[in-house]
């Protein structure tokens, strides 16, 4: 909920949309907040009350022509106190940059017409606003859009062993040419490096691309498949056996072809075979999944993606004073980092690491 | 590390004014390096039009984890809030910084009429990005603080002393040096040096206690730090304490979350015997140790926790078999029950064995199951203790995923302190593969080792480095899962 109000500082005239939602005994409370000190000019200020939450962008505008040689405004949103509104503050200062443009250009605040032409403006916003999120303004000679965007957390950084796999269909917009480029190759078994490869295009610029995507939401990341992964059950497993919704799910992902869905039994029983110590490849050999209908690579993702399951990552670390191998092998970069920096295989690595004494395998 | 306060910020109002009497900390490192490195262009021409289009850089008030470009007369004005909102929770936040207080209002013992009526502040300053639940935590610390603030004005004028010397601290330095006036208020006041072990604690540990006036205790644990929940990078969405704290009906709902999480922890072997007519398929699930599980942290829900609710989902999670694992050795808890603790908490603490499961431990200690039940929750809000599964010798370890072991952690070093000749990734490297102690024991080995490989398990449990593994039972009747998904 959003309400907008302005404040016109010079004679602390209050312009209310709806009118007289926040009292005067209020509004004489929080003045402080929202008629700043100088040093406040130009600042999203948010003061949380009991039953809301009012956030402000105090603007200053220097000019002779006023009567203080200076016209102070303010743009304020009023909420609900308990709704987030990280969201509205790039909103506000927006919308007060635009009414500042404005009152420079043809006085439109200080013109003694706010009441008949702002008016409709703050309504318009607060209603479009509530509606459907955006709003165009084209009052004047100037026009401005106004989005409330979602502020997600900062996505991780990629990295290079790591595989995209698509959660849903990316949308169909114009998308930057690096990711025009780049996508035709995330088909949920190519890692980072390898995309950059086939696609030809810069390992760092993948990256980006990538995280930006992940940001968005269409891409999640899942450790790179090999026959020779450990995985392990997490508590999650419990709401297969009991989500229908996810079991068909379930089937319909791990299927080897549509026309015949494997049984849940042996979905769920390879999903509980899968512990410590257990290779992909011993459970390939104890289930064969092809003759149970299964695509065992595709079983991997949904469980990773689902959180069903979990890799279970190996972390050398070497133990003796060999100072060029203490970097690497710490125990804080797991072994696929590892091979994917040096571009070993795996089987490779971990024989080598098997036969020093030196070296230990934490999983975990 | 967005739990930390930036700032912890003293102010008063009163029939003279408002004045900011103190704050903490207030060395400002001054910025080594220039703040602009890139040079700009003196041959740019500026674009008019861009000038009102092109978005201004967010400004921003914190430099290196410190609070900066606000005045003290700003910051003042900002907190010497009007009468409406005193007594209740104050937030406000500029640009990506949130001030949080509990503005109290108090009577001085000297003028008993309305020209006596002072308004103390005491604001912490946070990041903007701090969860609603850390938020809240300060909130509560700014509000006990102004109680015993109150307290201890009306017991014998501790305030107006304190206010007074600050203040006259301040118009002696005021024309030389403001920034020394602070140094001299830190020595001179008792209650300037309390801010200050305030804010130390908080920052090191986020247990504070610290003593008013010399005479009142002030306890208070911040959880997300106790426990590190921020380690874990996860924000606490305000829909979520809402959820928790609105009603009864709500208790009921995340009660069944938990609830059903805890089944997990249940072992359900003894129903393999009922149904053994019927396919079973066992597995081996993970699970953390049963109390994270009711902190709520666990992989698929993140609840903000009040310390009500907390207790409340602690008391319901813990089972009677359960046990107590303390994380600081017993001799350092007599800190924790002061003089007027709880005397069942030192009788509790008198029986305590990590291999005593809870019901034991009250038949022991001669409590009821449900007072050591409430007595345990206590100790693991105050991060003084946690619940994990009897040590026994079929219990299947592993290692922790989250578990921060490498070659520069300064574990290493402490677990060489306490088991010397020992190497922790060695030890630690014997539970890559689920591992019990019974596999690890054998009839040869002397008594001596075994205690030593149970007080290493214990070690590990204490720094979370370890978890339990249980063997689960899932009965699936038919191919296509539990009988009822046909109906």
């Amino acid at each position: 909920m959003t309400y907008a109000y302005l404040t016109r500082l010079i004679n602390r005239k209050v312009l209310l949309v709806p009118d007289n939602y926040i009292s005067k005994e209020l509004f004489d409370s929080i003045s402080v907040y929202i008629i700043t000190k100088a040093e406040l000019q130009r600042s999203t200020i948010t003061v949380t009350l009991q039953h809301y939450k009012i956030l402000g962008f105090p603007v200053r505008i220097d000019d002779k022509k006023y009567a203080r040689n200076a016209f102070h405004f303010n743009l304020c949103f009023v909420c609900d106190s308990d709704a987030r509104t990280v969201q509205y503050e790039s909103v506000v200062t927006k919308f007060s940059d635009y009414l500042m443009a404005m009152e420079m250009e043809s006085n439109f605040l200080s013109g003694g017409k706010a009441n008949t032409k702002l008016k409709p403006i703050l309504k318009q916003v607060l209603e479009e606003l509530n509606t459907k999120g955006e709003c165009a303004l084209t009052e004047g000679p100037t026009a401005t859009h106004l989005k409330v965007c979602r502020i997600r957390c900062d996505p991780s950084p990629v990295m290079d062993h790591q595989v995209p796999v698509f959660i849903k269909e990316l949308p169909e917009q114009q998308w930057d040419l690096t990711t025009q480029q780049v996508t035709p190759y995330i088909d949920g078994f190519n890692h980072v490096a390898r995309i950059a490869a086939l696609s030809d295009v810069e390992n760092n610029l993948v990256k980006a691309c990538v995280q930006n995507l992940v940001y968005y939401g269409v891409v999640a990341l899942v450790p790179l498949f090999q026959y020779g992964n450990v995985y392990c059950t997490t508590p999650k497993l419990k709401m297969l056996a009991q989500d229908l919704e996810l079991q068909r799910k379930c089937l319909h992902y791990v299927a080897k072809t549509q026309r015949q869905l494997p049984t849940l039994r042996d979905v769920f029983r390879i999903y509980s075979a899968m512990t410590r110590g257990t290779t992909m490849r011993d459970l390939c050999i104890r289930f064969n999944p092809p003759n149970l209908r299964i695509n065992e690579r595709k079983l991997v993702q949904f469980g990773v993606l689902e959180e069903i399951i979990r890799r279970v990552h190996k972390y050398p670390v070497i133990l003796s004073d060999h100072s060029d191998l203490q970097k690497s092998l710490s125990g804080s970069s797991s072994l696929d980092e590892i091979c994917c920096a040096t571009g070993v295989t795996t089987q490779h690595l971990e024989d080598q690491l098997e036969r020093d004494h030196n070296v230990v395998l934490l999983w975990k | 590390m967005e739990v930390n306060p930036l700032s912890v910020i003293l102010v008063k109002s009163d029939s003279k004014g408002d004045r900011l009497l103190f704050r903490y900390p207030f060395q400002i490192q001054e910025n080594s390096e220039p703040s602009n490195t890139r040079r700009k262009n003196p041959y740019t021409l500026p674009i008019v039009e861009d000038l009102l289009q092109s978005p201004p850089q967010p400004s921003s008030n914190m430099n290196k984890g410190n609070l900066t470009g606000f005045t003290d007369e700003v910051l003042s004005s900002l907190f010497a809030v009007k009468f409406e909102l005193c007594n209740r929770k104050f937030e406000l936040k500029v640009n990506d910084v949130r001030f949080v207080s509990h503005p109290t209002l108090l009577q001085l013992r000297t003028k008993q009429d309305d020209s006596g009526i002072m308004l103390i502040n005491i604001v912490f300053a946070l990041q903007a990005l701090a969860s609603h639940s850390v938020v809240k935590c300060y909130h509560d610390l700014s509000k006990r603080m102004g109680i015993v603030l109150k307290h201890e004005e009306k017991r014998c004028g501790y305030v107006s002393d304190q206010t007074q010397l600050m203040t006259s601290v301040h118009d002696d330095f005021y024309s030389n040096n403001p920034g020394a006036a602070f140094q001299i208020i830190l020595e001179k006041c008792t209650l300037a040096t309390n801010i200050k072990k305030m804010y130390d604690d908080l920052c090191n540990t986020g247990l504070v206690n610290i003593r008013v006036n010399r005479w009142i205790p002030l306890s208070f644990c911040l959880p997300q730090k106790v426990h590190q929940w921020h380690l874990r990078g996860k924000i606490v969405e305000p829909e979520d304490i809402d959820r928790m704290t609105e009603n009864e009906n709500n208790y009921r709902q995340l009660e069944e979350a938990q609830l059903s999480k805890m089944n997990d922890i249940i072992n359900l072997s003894n129903e393999k015997k009922e149904e053994e007519d019927f396919k079973i398929i066992t597995y081996r699930k993970k699970s953390r140790k049963p109390v994270k599980k009711c902190y709520g942290e666990n992989e698929d829900s993140e609840f903000a926790i009040d310390r009500k609710v907390w207790l409340y989902l602690c008391l319901k999670a813990l089972r009677p078999y359960h046990s107590l694992l303390l994380l600081h050795p017993i001799q350092h808890m007599n800190d924790f029950t002061s003089l007027d603790g709880s005397p069942s908490l030192v009788r509790m603490l008198s029986q305590y064995s990590p291999l005593k499961n809870l019901y034991t431990l009250a038949a022991d200690a001669d409590l009821t199951l449900s007072h050591v039940f409430e007595l345990a929750a206590h100790l693991v809000y105050w991060a003084k203790a946690t619940v994990i599964f009897p040590v026994c010798s079929t219990n299947k370890y592993v290692i922790s995923p989250n578990a921060p072991i490498h070659l520069t952690s300064p574990l290493l070093d402490k677990f060489c302190d306490t088991f010397p000749g020992a190497n922790l990734i060695r030890v630690i490297s014997e539970f890559s593969l689920p591992t019990s102690l019974g596999q690890k024991c054998n009839p040869l080995c002397h008594p001596s080792q075994q205690s030593q490989l149970v007080q290493t398990i214990i070690w590990m449990l204490q720094h979370h480095l370890l978890l339990q593994l249980h063997t689960y039972v899932q009965y699936m009747p038919t191919d296509n899962g539990l009988l009822y998904s046909k109906m």
